[in-house]
């Protein structure tokens, strides 16, 4: 049969543990806090030496819009046909860029040419 | 030696006159203008401020003064008018695209509102009274509302008309030269079918811009129809439908560019 019918009140006083034992406690406690604290820090740098170079962080907080390169077309890379070396196909080409050249400079509104404003009205 | 004589003297009289003819071109004739009308804004403030101080004292020097100032500015005003019409002319004149017919037509017309600006001025100084004076200056307002804008605005339809007609000629010869080098290719052997449609697209825009162009005359032609419309309005509605009449000339100049290409191009 099991007692329960126990004497609390005459509880054995537990032994106080002696000051060396104590500071051989603490020691220890200290050096698994060190070392828990380096470990992190281990991991931490190992993280940043896997991740860290991935990521493109701007140097200056407002990036600089850069034009976007536009494919061009070089004439070198196009193949070209016998007739892009005949006369009258490049005499035509000159002077179809002759007339872009021209259909841009036109003034088409020759606003310098209005009529003078002028004052008809004269009373007394 | 009497006939050696008197031809020097002839050229010595002459000569100035035809170097002067040579050099008088549109830029001296729009200096001339620019001066005139300079001159016109100078003798305006003059005579608000003289009719300002009749006005208010009723005097006979502030009479006179208002008379004065008023002939000053009243023929400064035809002048500048005369000067402005001359300069149309020579920029019409000078204009690529007007044929000799509607060159003569223009400067004939130009020409006499010029003249009656002209005499118009002389006129002016016959007045003898104030009243007479204010008279003869509405002569000026009635001319230039009933002939004077009128043609003033034809005129600067025609030059920009011109322009774009001389435009759209250039742009024609280069069609018809594509096409003859189309055909050529074609009896070599070439695949010309592409280049053909794309013609054909040019040609197109071509017709829209002569549509545009009509439309454009047809809006100058209200004009004449009735004499309360503004005619400003009338000719920037008019110069507007050239504005997109030259738009479709430009589409037509680069499918040419495109058609270009694709022929220097091998298949």
């Amino acid at each position: 049969m099991t007692d329960f019918n126990q004497n609390f009140e005459n509880i054995p006083p537990t032994e106080e543990p002696s000051p060396r034992k104590r500071l051989i406690l603490a020691k220890r406690k200290f050096l698994f806090l060190g070392l828990l604290f380096i470990l992190v820090l281990g991991i931490l740098v190992l993280l940043k030496l896997l991740f860290g170079f991935k990521k493109n962080v701007p140097s200056s907080p407002l990036p600089i819009a850069s034009p976007t390169p536009t494919p061009t077309i070089s004439e070198e890379t196009i193949p070209q046909s016998f007739w892009a070396t005949d006369s009258g196909i490049l005499r035509i080409e000159e002077e179809v860029k002759n007339i872009e050249r021209e259909l841009d400079n036109t003034d088409i509104k020759e606003k310098s040419l209005m009529p003078p404003a002028l004052d008809w009205k004269i009373k007394f | 030696m009497i006939k050696k004589l008197t031809l020097i003297i002839l050229l010595n009289f002459l000569l100035p006159f035809s170097v002067f003819a040579q050099d008088f071109d549109f830029n001296r004739a729009f200096s001339d203008y620019l001066y005139n009308f300079d001159l016109y804004r100078q003798a305006y403030q003059e005579y608000v401020s003289a009719r300002d101080s009749f006005l208010q004292y009723k005097t006979l020097t502030s009479k006179t003064n208002a008379f004065q100032k008023t002939l000053k500015m009243a023929q400064a005003r035809d002048e500048t008018l005369r000067t402005y019409l001359i300069a149309l002319k020579m920029k019409l004149r000078e204009t690529l695209g007007v044929s000799s017919a509607e060159q003569n037509l223009f400067s004939l017309r130009l020409d006499n509102e010029a003249n009656w600006y002209q005499a118009h001025k002389d006129e002016l100084s016959s007045a003898g009274s104030l009243e007479d004076l204010v008279e003869l200056a509405h002569k000026a307002e009635e001319r230039y509302q009933q002939q004077t804008e009128i043609l003033i605005y034809q005129t600067l339809h025609k030059i920009l008309v011109s322009k774009e007609n001389n435009l759209a000629e250039k742009i024609n010869t280069q069609i018809a030269a594509l096409k003859d080098k189309l055909k050529e290719i074609k009896e070599k052997g070439g695949d010309v079918s592409l280049p053909e449609r794309w013609l054909l697209e040019t040609e197109k825009r071509l017709n829209r811009f002569e549509e545009k162009v009509s439309d454009s005359f047809e809006k100058m032609g209200e004009m004449e129809k009735s004499i309360f419309l503004d005619k400003g309005q009338v000719y920037r509605e008019a110069q507007l439908g050239l504005e997109e009449a030259h738009q479709y000339l430009k589409e037509a100049n680069r499918y040419l560019k495109e058609i270009i290409r694709e022929v220097k191009t091998e298949e």
